[in-house]
């Protein structure tokens, strides 16, 4: 496996294995008497500080502790796993039994932290709240997500209190650069108030000359998949919503109502209009690339306006002056609607120690208290960032004369959000609602011309969100009659059962290939002895194996039958999680189909240039050594950096290093890792033919994750190539050389059936490899575009981890193993055929 | 042997043969290595050059990109903070990397910029303030240095205290800014004394023209608002740019009403002095305020005997004393008569017109410049540091080529314990893999027990299996068994590994029968037999499995991460990963760099021993 592969893959096991391993009691040493109470929060602020932030974080941790000697604050180590989230650490060390006793959350992740029993009730400590005190502190808007009942728990049916803000809600605004506004001629006071303007203005200030975009939106990378949240404010505007409740309480999909069409259709031209200069250059009206590139383009002031998260004591961009807030553009029916979301603590529900619980909550309720937010503006002011907090907080706390100094606008649209806004969507399996609304927009961007008539692209765009909005019912609702279960049922006991059946035939047919050469059995009593001493000396690696390899087997099966939980109480499901898996088209063939195609793709270019790199190096006469150490170079580099190299390489924009050699040639920019057409509609548009939609070729974008890794694998994989043919006897080539063979016959009668064993064990180790290996995926697209590069080792990722699902990874996991270990047999058998050589 | 005879070598298509795979190799080598030179170029960058992909970093040659660089790293990556400093009636461009050398101008006038820095020992210290101490996610030179300093001063100071998230430790010295105080403690006296020694050309001159600009831009963002401003003021400026601060309160109303309300509400005090009335004024309001001067003596934490002493604060008072005149007094007053402010500005018109005599005429010809009063005069800020730059080049490209390393170097030498534990790591998973899986081979190979091949497919049979499955249960075992940061959990699970086995059996079974068989004649007994036949024989096998788990126990941080989550335990790699979230891209680069030399190293000097120790698989 290459570097590349490996590490890739490995951050997908870890993930995996962090977001299961149950609790152990994180208490234990806890327990001991002393007089203080140690208390483990989720971070510590740093004592010298950078940002303002901090240091008033720093300051009212400080306070705490002057407030409440008794309690010790101590901080989980904080270690975040690239591009993904800040859970990622907590959920490590929840199964690492280090778990902060306080835990942080948002909107989005509370019913997965509820659900799978992270949080402890706070029903003891809220009840003793004055109940003006809580109105205050809790705005009813979010009532609703901290106030609920336990998720999936059917016994219980109350409802519990679970979280509490640490701080007042996050709203969104719009943000904007003053300076380009006036440079594009518009009055920096007057921002866009509803879609029309919005879009006279992003014509206007859209510069191709001097490189200047009005908007830009995260399409590439890792959090592409958040495009749709990105976009969110203008589905949010036509009064269109992402999810609905319904009667009974769960969460349904929402977003194809005829506004809804009305957001997307908008979406799409801001996605896809282009502004033409004098000179003839394009540029579209809106930036799209990955994260670093677009903060970076925003920091260089080359976009003019994007929807920033507005929090109450940093309104704004607090560095830059020339940035000013306003509230979300009003829609087409006249409002304007953004979601807002809120930073909350809840106490986790290992610690068993009532004396910590009881800490925490005090630090909790702390946090966002009266003195607390004093401390903050109190900081605020006098670091100098008075402009940067909401007005209303320098006149409550003693700062009317600065107050009167702020611009209001930015409070104005801060409150214009939070009262118009709609709660992040927080209900049952919501977590999925982002990129499935993405999915519709990259879908739309593609399929749906804007060069169509309005009736013919919303009629069209209604069509594509309709479907997209059942697909996602049914994944979040899983809306599934008994009758339906049943029939389900049966059929996965059937393959289930037939996959068993394989399992166990597999397991005998290597069983017997490798037992077929028996040796001869000694019988004399000298051998009797050395038999004890050959079982004494395999003794160790055998108990190793079983322990570290049946063991973890035997057990790791049995989650694919249970409904699994990280703190424990994981429900027996039996066949559920298949039956559930294998009639899902999108989640389960879906990924399957284009995990063959990666694999069909790493064989092409991981697995036959080595070889051919191998004969080459043979042949040279000078050199060998020289570029041998050459083709090794990428081995040695992270492999994270390789596709950090090649994200940049496959740059979108007329700028990449590939752009810019196919214009050397005269060919259009293609999108590399974003292209959502197929190879044969890229090869063609090459050369000026456009093929229609429905030849697409398989993915492009997919060819473009491959190629890095194939390309990192070149030097190593040859090593071993080379060894073998410098095992090749000399006398065969001489026999061949006096019969006047050439370099090819040689080639073809002596280098290929001498290598035949070794190409076929590489084979199918390649080819387990190329189904299983999701890491570089997970690197450069996220699955993207249109879910063209999502393949099976990414959805097990994406299941086990980002949703915690267990059990359905577990499942998916084996049946992509009974289906790999038919090649694994066949390696096993051909391992027996042969013997090894060493080359020298 | 080359599958090309010598004979063929020679002949016409045995040349082209070769030739092209040349020209393959070579075209294929400059695939491979083009990405690790950006690599190594990226390494030496900041954030203003990172994007520009070159293999040959252009700040070497350019001195444009230079300039840009150094302005970058003299301003702390801000470019609100360049803005500031300059106050330039020419526009600038927005961002860093846009800037252009600025426009040429005669020798005079850098040589009265210098004549005037001279005078620097009058000034206060508010006029001047080090550059080169901030960076957006990197450590800025004098950071760095101030970082060695404080730990050689202070050995006792907690390291993650001196190399904490933040990466930065000083913050820019900002007087005009209000609520700007200088740091407190030790840290402050060890801040000091570097201050003290540190060469003209890191001090930035303070702007006030420039920090009055940009409480003004805003009100004049558009051609529209500009105009109405000019209405207002009675100008004609064309440029916002061009207005000009002035040291006392205008006369014109409107004028006066701008500046006073900059004073009074931004600017702080240590620019600002009273006239006699005012003064009186301000002490009668402190009077007023605390009633006794012993109260007043409390909270300032001045020794004044009596009203009439007061001055205006000064940094070693109380920031009471600041809050009380910048918020509270200032507020009280309704117009600014009386306050004159004193400023680098100032002085530097004050300097020119007593060089040229007050004869403007003389002025512009020695600057070659067009002013008509000398109130238009602003400071060369662009043309200083352009000449510095070029004047300390050499020494300038060499701190941004090694900073970046240095950064990664300062990282990872403050963990002495990471480099113990790499140590350790390795050696243990290099010495278990080689008694484990040797032995085993050694025993199925050399006395062929009967049930020989069931142990081999135990071992083997569980390559089959998907990783994921197995996975999780292992992390479980691993913590059930308590072995959560410690080595054990590092190396024992998949210590022994079916395939290795499988492999060392092969070889074993190739060495040739007879020497065990005389060495057996001999009275050698097993032990001699393994130690002084089959060992020696089989060196490069067992080296391959040894740089086979070197490799994977260096390069593995994930799984280290997630056993050994106790910073004690963690590794090089670990601490690089971890770089890595908090510094920038040409930072994270240096640190893969010098992640990547000892695996290069090891694969550059053992490779023969690796191709030695291959087996292959050949048909029986």
């Amino acid at each position: 496996m290459p570097a590349t592969l490996r590490i890739s893959l490995s951050i997908i096991l870890l993930a995996v294995v962090a977001s299961l391993a149950p609790i152990c009691a994180a208490s234990d040493e806890k327990q001991s008497t002393s007089d203080k109470v140690k208390l483990k929060v989720f971070s510590l602020p740093p004592q010298t500080a950078g940002s303002i932030s901090e240091i008033s974080q720093y300051r009212i941790t400080k306070r705490f502790q002057e407030l409440y000697p008794y309690i010790e604050l101590t901080s989980s180590t904080k270690l975040k796993i690239a591009g993904q989230k800040e859970e990622t650490g907590v959920l490590m060390s929840i199964a690492g039994g280090t778990a902060p006793d306080i835990l942080k959350l948002n909107f989005r992740m509370s019913d997965t932290y509820i659900g799978r029993g992270f949080l402890y009730p706070l029903d003891e400590y809220i009840n003793q709240m004055p109940k003006e005190e809580f109105s205050r502190r809790v705005p009813s808007s979010i009532m609703p997500v901290l106030y609920r009942e336990k998720t999936g728990d059917f016994q219980d049916r109350n409802k519990h209190y679970w979280m509490f803000p640490n701080r007042p809600p996050d709203a969104r605004g719009l943000k904007y650069r003053r300076e380009i506004f006036i440079a594009s001629g518009l009055d920096p006071n007057h921002a866009p108030r509803d879609w029309n303007e919005l879009m006279q203005y992003a014509l206007k200030i859209t510069n191709p000359d001097k490189g200047i975009y009005a908007f830009s939106a995260i399409t590439a990378g890792d959090s592409a998949s958040s495009l749709s949240y990105q976009m969110y404010p203008y589905i949010s505007s036509t009064g269109a919503t992402a999810v609905r409740q319904r009667p009974d309480g769960t969460w349904e999909a929402a977003f194809n109502t005829e506004e809804a069409v009305t957001a997307f259709e908008f979406i799409d031209r801001i996605l896809k209009i282009e502004v033409t200069s004098q000179s003839g250059k394009k540029l579209p009206i809106c930036f799209q690339g990955n994260a670093s590139e677009t903060s970076r383009k925003w920091n260089e002031s080359k976009i003019a306006m994007s929807f920033a998260e507005l929090r109450i004591t940093s309104l704004g961009d607090s560095s830059a002056q020339s940035v000013s807030i306003a509230p979300i553009p009003k829609g087409p029916t006249g409002f304007s609607m953004s979601s807002f979301d809120c930073d909350m603590y809840g106490i986790f529900a290992g610690q068993k120690d009532k004396k910590v619980r009881d800490a925490a909550w005090e630090y909790i309720k702390f946090q966002d208290s009266e003195e607390a937010r004093k401390i903050i503006t109190d900081t605020v002011v006098e670091y100098g960032f008075h402009r940067s907090i909401s007005p209303s907080w320098l006149r409550k706390y003693g700062y009317e004369e600065i107050a009167e100094t702020c611009p209001p606008e930015a409070e104005l649209a801060f409150e214009h959000s939070l009262q118009n806004g709609q709660p992040e969507p927080y209900g049952r399996n919501c977590q999925f609602i982002y990129p499935m609304m993405t999915f519709p927009i990259e879908k739309i961007k593609k399929e749906v011309s804007i060069n169509l008539s309005m009736e013919e692209r919303r009629a069209r765009i209604k069509a594509i969100l309709d479907e997209t909005v059942a697909k996602a019912n049914e994944k979040m609702l899983g809306k599934i009659t008994p009758e339906v279960r049943a029939e389900r049922n049966i059929t996965a006991w059937i393959v289930v059962t037939l996959g068993g059946v394989l399992f166990v035939y597999l397991i005998y047919y290597i069983f017997t290939s490798i037992n077929s050469k028996r040796p001869p059995v000694l019988t004399d009593s000298a051998s009797t002895y050395k038999t004890r001493l050959a079982a004494l000396i395999i003794a160790p690696a055998v108990i190793l194996v079983l322990m570290w390899d049946y063991y973890p087997l035997v057990r790791g099966s049995a989650m694919s039958f249970q409904d699994y939980n990280i703190m424990g109480n994981s429900r027996w499901v039996g066949i559920d999680n298949f039956a559930d898996i294998l009639h899902d088209t999108e989640g389960f063939w879906y990924p399957l189909k284009n995990a063959f195609y990666f694999c069909i793709l790493w064989l092409l270019l991981g697995f036959l240039p080595p070889l051919f790199l191998a004969v080459m190096l043979q042949e040279i006469p000078r050199g060998k050594i020289f570029y041998r150490i050459l083709y090794y170079l990428p081995a040695v580099v992270s492999g994270v950096v390789i596709l950090f190299m090649w994200a940049a390489i496959f740059d979108r924009s007329q700028e990449g290093i590939l752009n810019k050699l196919l214009a050397l040639i005269g060919i259009k920019p293609i999108e590399w890792l974003q292209e959502s057409d197929g190879l044969f509609q890229v090869l063609f548009r090459m050369i000026g033919i456009t093929l229609p939609n429905w030849v697409p070729g398989p993915s492009f974008a997919m060819f473009c994750v491959v190629f890095p890794s194939a390309w990192a694998h070149l030097g190593p994989g040859c090593i071993i190539y080379l060894a073998a043919l410098k095992g090749i006897p000399d006398d065969l080539y001489e026999a061949a050389d006096i019969d006047g063979a050439s370099f090819w016959h040689k080639v073809r009668y002596i280098v290929i059936p001498y290598f035949k064993p070794l190409l076929v064990i590489n084979l199918v180790g390649a080819t387990i490899h190329g189904f299983k290996s999701g890491g570089a995926v997970l690197a450069m697209t996220g699955g993207g575009p249109l879910r063209t590069t999502h393949v099976i080792g990414y959805e097990i990722f994406e299941r086990t981890f980002m949703y915690l699902n267990f059990g359905h990874g577990t499942a998916i996991a084996w049946v992509l193993g009974i289906l790999l270990l038919s090649f694994t047999a066949y390696k096993m058998k051909i391992l027996n055929q042969v013997e090894f050589r060493g080359t020298h | 042997m080359p599958i090309i005879s010598s004979i063929q070598r020679k002949s016409g298509s045995g040349r082209l043969i070769i030739g092209l795979m040349y020209l393959l190799l070579t075209v294929g080598s400059i695939t491979m290595v083009y990405p690790f030179l950006l690599l190594l170029s990226g390494s030496v960058k900041s954030e203003v050059d990172i994007r520009d992909f070159d293999v040959f970093p252009k700040f070497f040659t350019d001195d444009v990109v230079l300039f840009r660089k150094f302005e970058s790293q003299r301003y702390g990556d801000g470019w609100g903070q360049i803005e500031k400093f300059t106050g330039t009636v020419d526009e600038l461009p927005q961002g860093f990397y846009l800037l252009q050398q600025p426009k040429s101008v005669p020798h005079d006038v850098l040589n009265d910029w210098y004549q005037f820095l001279d005078q620097r020992s009058s000034w206060p210290t508010h006029f001047l303030s080090p550059g080169h101490v901030s960076g957006n996610m990197t450590v800025a030179e004098l950071s760095l240095q101030f970082k060695k300093k404080v730990l050689e001063l202070y050995p006792n100071t907690p390291k993650t205290f001196l190399f904490g998230d933040k990466g930065s430790l000083l913050n820019r010295e900002d007087w005009a800014q209000r609520s700007y105080h200088p740091m407190e403690g030790y840290l402050n006296d060890v801040y000091q004394k570097m201050r003290t020694d540190l060469p003209l050309r890191y001090f930035t001159v303070e702007c006030l023209q420039g920090s009055y600009l940009g409480f003004m831009r805003p009100k004049a963002k558009s051609e529209k608002a500009l105009k109405e401003l000019n209405d207002r003021w009675g100008t004609n400026y064309t440029n916002i740019n061009q207005l000009r601060f002035t040291s006392t309160p205008p006369t014109h109303p409107e004028q006066r009403k701008d500046w006073w309300a900059y004073v009074q509400g931004r600017l702080s005090c240590r620019f600002m002095s009273f006239s006699p009335p005012l003064m009186m004024k301000y002490r009668e309001f402190l009077k007023a305020r605390y009633k006794t001067i012993t109260k007043l003596n409390e909270e300032y934490g001045t020794h004044y005997s009596q009203w009439e002493e007061i001055v205006l604060p000064a940094e070693k008072n109380s920031k009471i004393a600041f809050a009380d005149l910048e918020v509270t007094f200032l507020k009280s007053l309704k117009d600014p008569e009386g306050i004159t402010i004193d400023g680098p500005d100032f002085r530097w018109e004050e300097f020119l017109k007593q060089k040229y005599q007050n004869d403007l005429a003389a002025f512009n010809k020695a600057h070659g410049s067009t002013v008509t009063r000398w109130e238009e005069i602003r400071m060369p800020t662009l043309h200083y540091d352009w000449d510095i730059m070029m004047k300390n080049r050499k020494e300038i490209i060499v701190e941004m080529t090694t900073r970046n390393y240095k950064i990664v170097w300062s990282h990872i030498a403050m963990q002495a314990k990471a480099l113990y534990n790499t140590v350790v790591f390795c050696g243990l998973k290099i010495l278990i893999h080689l008694i484990v899986n040797p032995l085993a081979a050694y025993a199925l190979s050399r006395f062929q027990p009967r049930w020989g091949y069931t142990i081999l497919f135990i071992l083997m049979a569980t390559m089959a299996f998907p990783d994921e499955v197995q996975s999780i249960p292992s992390f479980l075992l691993i913590r059930d068994l308590g072995w959560l940061n410690t080595f054990a959990a590092l190396v024992i699970p998949g210590a022994a590994n079916g395939y290795s086995i499988f492999l060392l059996k092969g070889f074993f079974d190739s060495l040739p029968k007879d020497l065990y068989e005389s060495a057996t004649l001999d009275g050698a007994g097993e032990m001699r037999i393994f130690t002084t036949i089959t060992l020696p024989l089989s060196t490069p096998i067992l080296a391959v499995i040894a740089l086979s788990a070197f490799t994977s126990a260096y390069g593995a941080f994930t799984f280290a991460l997630l056993v050994c989550q106790d910073e004690s335990m963690w590794t090089i790699m670990v601490y690089i990963y971890q770089l890595q979230q908090t510094y920038n891209t040409p930072v994270v680069f240096a640190s893969l760099v010098i992640a990547a030399i000892p695996t290069l190293f090891v694969f550059i000097f053992c490779q023969n021993i690796i191709m030695r120790g291959i087996v292959v698989p050949v048909e029986k």
